[in-house]
């Protein structure tokens, strides 16, 4: 799973502070989702998606595998 | 994020202002380094067999003893608190929080179990007898210092990355 966050976060001029506080997580979640350490659930993908004003399939894709 | 299972933030603080002193005075309890003689009293035990070399015990269940409290004291107070300290929230409870808790869990039950399987292969007579009774609290301990250690490396390395 690879994502856009970082990039539509960056765009809308949010910290990854902001970020968090608006969807009720701590920085060190932005931050994990950011560099792929973490995985999201639906709902907090949803949530994400919904601050930064994106669709969910626009931020988050599956890798291409072999 | 609402967890069925685990206590309020403050309980934390409690947890770790009553598992510091009572790892130090347990540690030095085993050790033999202090005592508390005035903690000699009176017990009810269920089941009390005699250990090897000890002379048979009249009555070996529901009987009144003589017993020093020191050891049981420490030993509950450590329980509550690793579990205080262990299952509190962090201060921003939240998915990841939860996943980074689980995985310390299964990392400190494996890292156990491989420990107390070395402890078995090479440790014999009363040494594993000491063995068992750390064995009480390493699993907790070890949780304790992964997840800690997680969360603190999570923390820097975010506010590296802002």
């Amino acid at each position: 799973m690879k994502n856009n966050v970082r990039n539509e976060r960056v765009a809308l001029k949010l910290t990854q502070e902001d970020l968090a506080k608006k969807i009720g997580v701590s920085r060190q979640t932005i931050n994990a989702m950011e560099t792929n350490r973490y995985i999201p659930s639906t709902v907090l993908a949803l949530k994400v998606a919904q601050v930064l004003n994106k669709k969910i399939e626009e931020l988050f894709m599956l890798e291409e595998t072999d | 994020m609402k967890t069925r299972y685990l206590f309020p933030h403050r309980f934390k603080k409690l947890g770790w202002l009553i598992l510091i002193p009572s790892l130090v005075l347990g540690l030095l309890l085993t050790n033999e380094v202090i005592s508390f003689p005035w903690l000699d009293l009176n017990v009810f035990a269920l089941y009390d067999p005699a250990m090897l070399g000890e002379k048979t015990a009249t009555k070996e269940v529901f009987e009144i003893m003589e017993n020093n409290l020191a050891d049981e004291i420490i030993s509950c107070l450590l329980i509550v608190s690793t579990l205080l300290v262990a299952c509190s929230e962090v201060k921003e409870e939240d998915e990841y929080s939860a996943k980074l808790r689980l995985e310390s869990l299964l990392w400190a039950t494996y890292v156990n179990a491989g420990i107390l399987i070395f402890c078995i292969l090479f440790i014999y007579g009363l040494g594993f007898y000491q063995v068992m009774v750390y064995n009480l609290f390493t699993l907790m301990l070890l949780f304790l210092m992964r997840f800690h250690l997680v969360l603190y490396r999570a923390s820097k390395m975010s506010g590296n990355e802002e």
